[in-house]
């Protein structure tokens, strides 16, 4: 049971502590709509026949006039005097106010009808609207729009259970008992409510709303404008937008059909109940009504609906609702019976409630963002009103006019513009998505996206394809290739037959890229192949490769052998082709379908003479065709191992290695170890310097099982080649928990990038809870070990007389981010064993925000999440930061004494982590027996080599480097050269080639060009980034106006560094700005002495 | 100007040419479109104001004094430097003609050069070929002082 609850919470999205929430509202919901129908139910039954069907629009009208006086009011006394306990209170006083009005109609007391229809609509919006700002309240517009979906549901249920009821339940009690029957269900309602507002809000998630917001601002809610204002808007809408046009006449039709067919729907029901008992029958009409087209309504947008749009598209489902208003119209006015109506009123209820009006919403986000919400709300409300008040009047005219009938030749004309703009909108739905897509609007959600996409449209944005240039024709590819596969490969290949031809070759490439994606299991279509087929036989001139990827490609689509002789003939003429690739691709698409197996050239022959060949593009066509065998086939077929074979042996080309090694990685992702026998050959590329292959191999080990290379495996999975990473995890992943202690290993002394990964893996590994909690605990006790020694370098002094200078800052720096490291670490690990993301994103937010107030709401957020222990582990690291206090905290919490300065350097010299050692042994040098290195600037020795922990220390003293972490800049020591030029010498001169930067240590330069001196540099300053990035010869010379010491790097070091911190680009920039500023200047004063 | 055009366009400049279109559509998300008549002041030397404009259509003058620096036309850009230098503009710029300009704002440029290293390392490239341009004026307009 418990676990049933939790499945069925966990599906509709709902956590542990909304539950009760969820329950208890959607119960209250269930009863407002119980009530709500019942009340319907009586009040149209006794209106049609004690007062008469004709007055019904004019009590619909005056209802809908004072229900916006109502919402109107309620609204503002409930933001206004908002107390709890209101909602309870609401609830019993709409349910008293009720009793009343039943003693009127039992006394059958004249005009209490009218009322009864005026209040039976005020009640559920009254009681709706307090009941979602009570629950606005309690939670977050997050949370809410995840809830809405349950909640709304009990209401649905209540309405389709009430009007089932309604009729069984007045034979007993008589029609108007239903009226203090809805009475009780509202007092039940007000008692359920209480347990609503009992069940309560979490903190945690206000404070992460709270701060997203911040970060995020949305735009402020426009003020809700007068009449004046809303017309104002609207014009404003109408001018801006096309959609808001449409979308505008299809609301204010609909709007106005919905009151006028149900006018001519209650006119037949009158009619068809007259005489004895006929009340008790228009109320068992109603109710069953009521209750079967609800349950169609949920059905439908439960089961259907997001299919419908998937396959014939929003507008054109959004279309059928005037196409049903019509045939129903048309009906009536042949023949004004009841089965008319019924029919006409429930399929057009139906169609609008569980197609229309959630389609129009989907068609909501292709406004703009400045626009959706203003747009959505005026749609939504004041034009659906206006359009429901002008089907009233229409109805009343018509009836003033003639007869009953006449509504419905009112109706008519109304469908007609109706239909008209559906049409539009349906035509011109193409180009609104591609507009839109241009916006991300719409698909930044990707569930509308799926949505959004049907084949009608696609096939529309193939227009873009074969008519827009280039540019049109790249953006249309990129968003039908996200389209299901089936129906992309046949958008394109229709559109490669009809381009032109600049167009064309995109589209043949994207088409072939599509089908490379989805391997040999790819989609087939005839409508493709005949396309395909067609392009193939026309004079349309194509290049061999174009050729080539054609016939490949109509190999792959044509769906069989039988039936399909036009699409087979280009491939038979093919194997008379004077390209040699061309005639291989068809011998083996003819081979896989089958066909003319005795006139064929044998495969493998053809094959093994492919790889052999001089030519490019027959030994790619020939590595494509094995790989599609090889995958395809079992390890068992007879030409398998021969093929495997000779698709390794195109690895030894450097042309064809990183296609043939990412094969054969895709071969054993296929087939495992059955691929072993090429191990040997695959592992000779684990060194190669195309990252591609290296990442094959990854690949291919992983899927293999080559348990001895794990450890190389996780070497790179922080690797800087976004690539490789992935493929790196990807092996590791797929070998499984055989991975973990070489994970593990890594973990502790790795890169930060490498932690981070190996997080992640270890969370997919699925390791063990005890596992996870004793790893937390030993990185808790290693931060704080880090600390103790952090606390001890920088208060303790060193005992006299025996060392003459304290830590380096780069040390402490180094301790300071292992002990950021650390926390981050543990935090992931926290997240792992609560299976809780959020402390991730907290962890994250945390490490990227600098603002106290924003930190304080972070820390509180987190602080919800974690255990009484980990909160008293962790948060104090997190919150302050005064070394003393956490030092001593950190000491207690060891349970040692507080080490000498002697014994922490000690431990930092033999620390397990190489870049503290190594830091360590460059700053206190004298306890390995070294000379002691006085600090950065004052190297007095320059015929000395410095050690990469001294470079690191140089780098960290200038300005555009400051940002860099300790391993960075070892990172960055390891490839700067040191330079030292004596005063008068030229470092660079104008007009040389040379790619490198430098960044002077110590002593001045001075650049010239031609006679102008632009401006002399000192320590701290850099130069010559300028040939790097322009890959131009040097501007200026630049000679050393005093001795002066150099470091020098690279270009590709230098944009390498910037595409990992790109902070430095932007110091650059600025130190690139004050110079242009400079020359502006000097410009001008120059010119203005001339004058 | 339609959004995809905007795309088109900025697809065009030679500082956003290593974008793939998915980031030019963030761009575009961010930049605003400005039209100005003829021989308006666009930005004025020695206003606050940090934002940078790329020329859609349409020349400008770069004028700091009485010195016209350069002329800008379609797919330059200008007003770059008081995105670094804390936002004051340290020259005029004019209209020539009707001038249509697409305006990036100092946090959108800063964040999508942290966000998209290909940008920042463009924006470098695109300062430092104007530092070599007015490098070389001035050391011809100190040759032509001296000649004087």
């Amino acid at each position: 049971m418990r676990s049933a609850v939790q499945f069925l919470s966990r599906k509709l999205g709902i956590e542990d502590n909304e539950r009760e929430l969820v329950a208890w509202g959607a119960m209250a919901l269930c009863l407002v709509g119980w009530s709500d129908v019942s009340m319907q139910n009586a009040a149209e039954t006794f209106f049609l026949k004690r007062v008469g069907v004709e007055y019904l629009p004019l009590a619909f009208l005056a209802s809908s006039m004072l229900l916006v006086v109502t919402t109107t009011c309620v609204g503002w006394a409930i933001v206004h005097r908002w107390r709890p306990n209101l909602l309870p209170r609401v609830f019993l006083f709409l349910g008293i106010s009720i009793l009343p009005l039943w003693l009127l109609i039992h006394l059958d007391v004249p005009g209490s009808f009218f009322l009864l229809i005026l209040t039976s609509k005020q009640i559920k919006a009254v009681a709706l609207l307090v009941f979602w700002v009570a629950l606005g309240n309690m939670l977050n517009a997050r949370q809410a729009k995840r809830l809405f979906a349950p909640l709304v549901a009990g209401l649905t249920v209540g309405t389709i259970a009430g009007s089932f009821a309604s009729a069984p339940l007045s034979r007993i009690i008589e029609i108007d008992g239903l009226i203090y029957f809805a009475a009780l269900m509202l007092g039940l309602g007000a008692l359920i409510t209480i347990r609503v507002e009992r069940a309560g809000v979490t903190r945690l998630e206000r404070g992460l709303e709270d701060f997203r917001n911040e970060r995020a601002p949305a735009p402020p809610d426009d003020e809700v404008p007068g009449l004046k204002g809303r017309l104002v808007l609207i014009g404003q809408l109408w001018s801006r937008s096309g959609l808001f046009r449409l979308l505008f006449l299809t609301t204010l039709c609909s709007g106005m059909l919905g009151p006028m067919l149900y006018f001519q729907f209650s006119y037949v029901a009158d009619l068809a109940t007259a005489g004895t008992g006929g009340e008790q029958r228009l109320l068992s009409l109603y109710s069953q009504l009521r209750g079967w087209m609800n349950l169609a309504i949920l059905v439908i947008q439960i089961a259907f609906a997001s299919r419908i749009y998937r396959h014939i598209g929003v507008p054109l489902a959004a279309a059928l609702s005037p196409i049903i208003y019509m045939l129903g119209f048309t009906g009536l006015s042949f023949q004004l019976s009841l089965p008319a109506g019924i029919t006409a009123v429930a399929g057009a209820r139906v169609q609008d409630d569980a197609i229309y009006d959630p389609g129009v919403r989907i068609l909501f986000n292709l406004f703009p963002d400045e626009l959706k919400s203003r747009a959505t709300a005026m749609l939504e409300g004041p034009v659906k009103r206006v359009g429901g008040t002008l089907g009233n009047i229409l109805t009343l005219s018509a009836l003033a006019m003639g007869s009953a009938a006449w509504v419905g030749y009112a109706a008519l004309p109304i469908v007609g513009v109706w239909l008209v703009v559906a049409f539009v909108l349906w035509r011109l739905y193409p180009s609104l998505l591609l507009r839109a897509s241009a916006h991300r609007v719409a698909l930044s959600d990707t569930n509308v996206a799926e949505e959004l996409f049907d084949p009608v449209t696609l096939r529309a944005l193939s227009a873009n394809l074969v008519g827009g240039d280039v540019g049109q024709c790249e953006a249309a590819i990129e968003l039908v290739a996200g389209a299901p596969p089936g129906l992309a490969v046949e958008v394109f290949a229709d559109a490669a037959r009809a381009a032109p031809p600049h167009n064309r070759g995109l589209l043949i490439r994207a088409l072939d890229q599509l089908l490379q994606k989805n391997g040999t299991d790819g989609p087939t279509s005839a409508k493709a192949a005949v396309a395909l087929a067609s392009l193939l036989n026309s004079s349309a001139p194509l290049d061999d490769h174009e050729r080539v990827y054609l016939i490949q490609a109509l190999g792959r689509v044509v769906e069989g052998a039988s039936g399909t002789e036009s699409r087979v003939a280009p491939l038979r003429q093919a194997l008379r082709d004077q390209v040699p690739g061309v005639r291989v691709a068809a011998v083996a698409a003819l081979t896989r379908l089958g066909i003319d197996r005795e006139f064929l050239p044998d495969l493998d022959d053809a094959l093994t003479d492919a790889v052999a060949s001089e030519d490019a593009l027959t030994r790619q066509i020939a590595l494509r065709e094995l790989t599609g065998r090889l995958v395809a086939d079992l390890p068992g077929h007879p030409h398998w191992q021969t093929r495997l074979q000779l698709l390794a042996r195109m690895t030894e080309s450097a042309v064809e290695r990183p296609m043939a090694v990412e094969a054969l990685a895709n071969v054993a992702r296929k087939h495992g170890p059955s691929v072993s026998a090429v191990n040997p050959v695959v592992l000779m590329w684990r060194d190669d310097s195309d990252p591609r292959v290296r990442s094959a191999v990854m690949r291919f080990i992983g899927y293999v099982g080559i348990q001895d290379q794990v450890p190389w495996l996780v070497d790179h999975i922080g690797s800087d080649h976004k690539s490789e990473a992935a493929a790196a995890r990807e092996a590791l992943l797929s070998l499984g928990p055989q991975a973990t202690n070489a994970l593990m290993v890594e973990h502790c002394f790795g890169r930060r990038s490498t932690r981070n990964a190996i997080l992640a893996i270890v969370r997919e590994l699925k390791i063990k809870q005890e596992t996870l909690k004793s790893l937390y605990e030993r990185e808790v006790e290693s931060i704080q070990q880090i600390l103790l020694s952090l606390w001890v370098l920088g208060s303790g002094r060193p005992a006299k007389g025996n060392a003459h200078h304290g830590p380096s800052p780069i040390l402490l720096k180094r301790l300071e981010e292992r002990i950021d490291e650390g926390l981050h670490t543990a935090l992931l690990f926290v997240t792992a064993i609560h299976d809780e993301d959020r402390v991730a994103e907290l962890d994250d937010l945390l490490r990227h925000t600098r603002d106290r107030r924003q930190r304080a709401i972070l820390l509180e957020a987190l602080e919800t999440l974690l255990s009484p222990q980990e909160k008293g582990q962790l948060m104090p690291l997190l919150e302050d930061r005064d070394l003393d206090v956490l030092g001593r905290r950190a000491a207690d919490a060891l349970g040692c004494p507080v080490p000498a300065y002697e014994q922490v350097i000690g431990g930092l010299l033999n620390d397990a982590d190489e870049l503290t050692r190594a830091l360590a042994v460059a700053t206190f040098p004298e306890h390995v027996g070294g000379r002691p290195l006085s600090l950065s600037r004052e190297i007095d020795d320059p015929s000395r080599r410095l050690s990469t922990a001294d470079r690191a220390l140089m780098i960290h003293d200038t300005p555009i480097f400051r940002h860099l972490s300790t391993r960075q800049l070892m990172d960055l020591a390891k490839v700067v050269h040191e330079e030292s030029e004596p005063a008068g010498a030229t470092i660079l001169r104008e007009g040389d080639q040379g790619q490198s930067m430098y960044v002077i240590v110590d002593g001045e330069v001075e650049i010239r060009k031609a006679d102008t001196v632009l401006g002399n540099l000192r320590a701290g300053d850099f130069f010559g980034e300028m040939a790097i990035f322009e890959k131009e010869t040097r501007s200026a010379t630049v000679s050393a106006q005093t001795d002066v010491r150099l470091l020098r790097l690279e270009g590709d070091d230098l944009l390498g560094l910037i595409e990992e911190l790109p902070t430095i680009a932007v110091s650059i920039c600025q130190y690139l700005s004050h110079r242009l500023q400079d020359l502006n200047s000097r410009i001008q004063s120059v010119e203005n002495r001339d004058k | 100007m339609e959004p995809l055009e905007i795309v088109f366009h900025l697809r065009r400049l030679t500082m956003f040419e290593r974008l793939t279109v998915a980031q030019l559509i963030e761009l575009a998300a961010v930049v605003q479109e400005e039209s100005y008549p003829p021989d308006t002041e666009v930005v004025r030397e020695g206003e606050y104001d940090a934002g940078m404009y790329l020329i859609v259509d349409g020349t400008v003058r770069i004028v700091k004094g009485a010195t016209v620096l350069t002329e800008l036309g379609p797919r330059h850009f200008f007003g770059e430097m008081a995105l670094f230098e804390g936002g004051v503009r340290s020259a005029t710029v004019v209209t020539n003609g009707r001038t249509k300009l697409l305006r990036l704002g100092r946090q959108e440029l800063l964040g999508l050069m942290e966000d998209i290293p290909g940008i920042a390392i463009n924006v470098c490239q695109a300062l430092s070929q104007r530092v070599r341009y007015l490098s070389a004026r001035l050391v011809e307009a100190n040759a032509a002082a001296k000649d004087v």
